[in-house]
């Protein structure tokens, strides 16, 4: 099983979450039966709309199938759903390291949320 | 002859331009483009009656019998609109920018196409304001949740009268839609006021208008001799043509907010706006 998280950069466990899912800079995915690391730049960072979407598809591409975050979006959130990807959200992203992200998710720590985060977009209350 | 309006920075004083220089003119033809929030109607105060009409888009459908989940036309949507999950293609309508491009693309002819709703148009050839003469007023209004407004506007565009004196309010920045606006236009007016962050977006719609190849002059509107400054320097070292100056008064703010358009209790500035017409006549001939 492929599990992946969100994160503000590469190269190892010890970089920070990020809380944003579409936009986020690199996706860190583990690798359960291997026990390995994986880190993919997310392509859609640049996207100028449907970020979470081609997100949705990175993943799913990567054969993902559970994902640790801060929040998605409503059509993101969609279409993980459709793509039977399990999400998991962080209660504070900024203060977690990709490993840490991953403990938490081991110990049952983290909620499934039930619908589409409220934010609509990062920086909106 | 078509004079858009238009501003980088939104809440410039747009709308206050384009409603002000509508009354002052004789057979004109309103187009409100900023169909994401049209409210030139709050001050021209049309008698839309019946007059609507719904416009739609097409949006691709997936015969999943015919689908192969091939990808191609994932890969080729530059809209971000289809997913390919598993062998199943997911569509999302409200990206999609109607391209048709995913059903040319398709090889084994499984996309059709299916309507979307973007938005409603509506029109009157009366308003209730008293100055204005003759005054043919249109709206678009897009459809909460649609991301592209380039369909509504090209088709609001579609009832331009060119025999009119044709006015066309765009939507703020310098993005697609404000392409679609403006292009074919005769002279855009660029909208500003005096801060930097109204220079910042001037300097970024110049740039637009530029590469759309119109003549275009500048209003400076809440102007104040002190810091009009800012924009003046620009506009001399660009030779652009600043075209009126609309002062910083409590007075116009206050009928702003009761939506009486300035011209109606300072018909003096009716006066203005007709040399500026004139003026921009002469510098699209």
């Amino acid at each position: 099983m492929k599990i992946a998280v969100t994160a503000r950069d590469k190269g190892s466990t010890d970089v920070e979450a990020d809380s944003r899912f579409g936009r986020c800079r690199c996706f860190a995915i583990y690798n359960t039966e291997k026990e390995k690391w994986d880190f993919i730049e997310n392509r859609s960072l640049e996207a100028s709309h449907g970020a979470g979407v081609q997100a949705v598809q990175t993943l799913t591409d990567q054969g993902v199938s559970v994902l640790i975050t801060g929040r998605v979006g409503p059509k993101a959130f969609r279409g993980l759903q459709q793509a039977g990807i399990e999400i998991y959200l962080l209660e504070d992203p900024g203060e977690s390291t990709v490993g840490e992200a991953l403990a938490a998710y081991n110990n049952s720590e983290l909620s499934q949320p039930a619908g589409p985060s409220s934010r609509r977009h990062p920086g909106r209350r | 002859m078509i004079i858009t309006i238009m501003s980088g920075k939104g809440g410039t004083g747009k709308t206050t331009a384009a409603v002000n220089l509508a009354l002052s003119l004789k057979n004109v033809q309103f187009l409100d483009a900023d169909v994401e929030e049209p409210d030139a109607s709050i001050f021209l105060k049309p008698e839309f009656s019946q007059q609507e009409k719904t416009i739609w888009r097409n949006v691709p459908e997936i015969d999943e019998e015919k689908c192969t989940g091939c990808r191609k036309c994932v890969d080729f949507c530059q809209y971000n609109a289809l997913v390919l999950l598993g062998e199943r293609i997911l569509v999302y309508p409200e990206l999609c920018g109607s391209c048709t491009g995913c059903r040319i693309i398709c090889p084994e002819d499984a996309i059709s196409d299916q309507k979307r709703q973007v938005g409603t148009i509506s029109w009157s050839t009366n308003t209730e304001s008293e100055k204005a003469d003759s005054l043919e007023f249109w709206q678009g209004l897009l459809t909460i949740g649609e991301a592209s407004a380039v369909p509504l506007i090209a088709e609001l565009k579609k009832n331009i009268s060119e025999d009119k004196t044709v006015i066309i309010d765009a939507p703020p920045g310098a993005s697609c839609s404000v392409i679609e606006s403006a292009g074919g236009s005769s002279f855009v007016i660029l909208v500003t006021e005096p801060t930097p962050f109204g220079l910042h977006d001037l300097k970024i719609a110049v740039e637009l208008t530029e590469k759309l190849g119109i003549p275009y002059g500048v209003i400076i509107n809440r102007s104040e001799t002190e810091a009009d400054k800012i924009i003046i320097d620009y506009c001399q070292e660009q030779e652009i043509t600043i075209l009126l100056k609309i002062p910083f008064s409590r007075e116009i703010a206050e009928l702003y907010s009761r939506g009486i358009p300035f011209v109606e209790e300072k018909p003096e500035w009716q006066e203005k706006f007709r040399k500026m017409a004139a003026a921009i006549e002469g510098m699209t001939a």
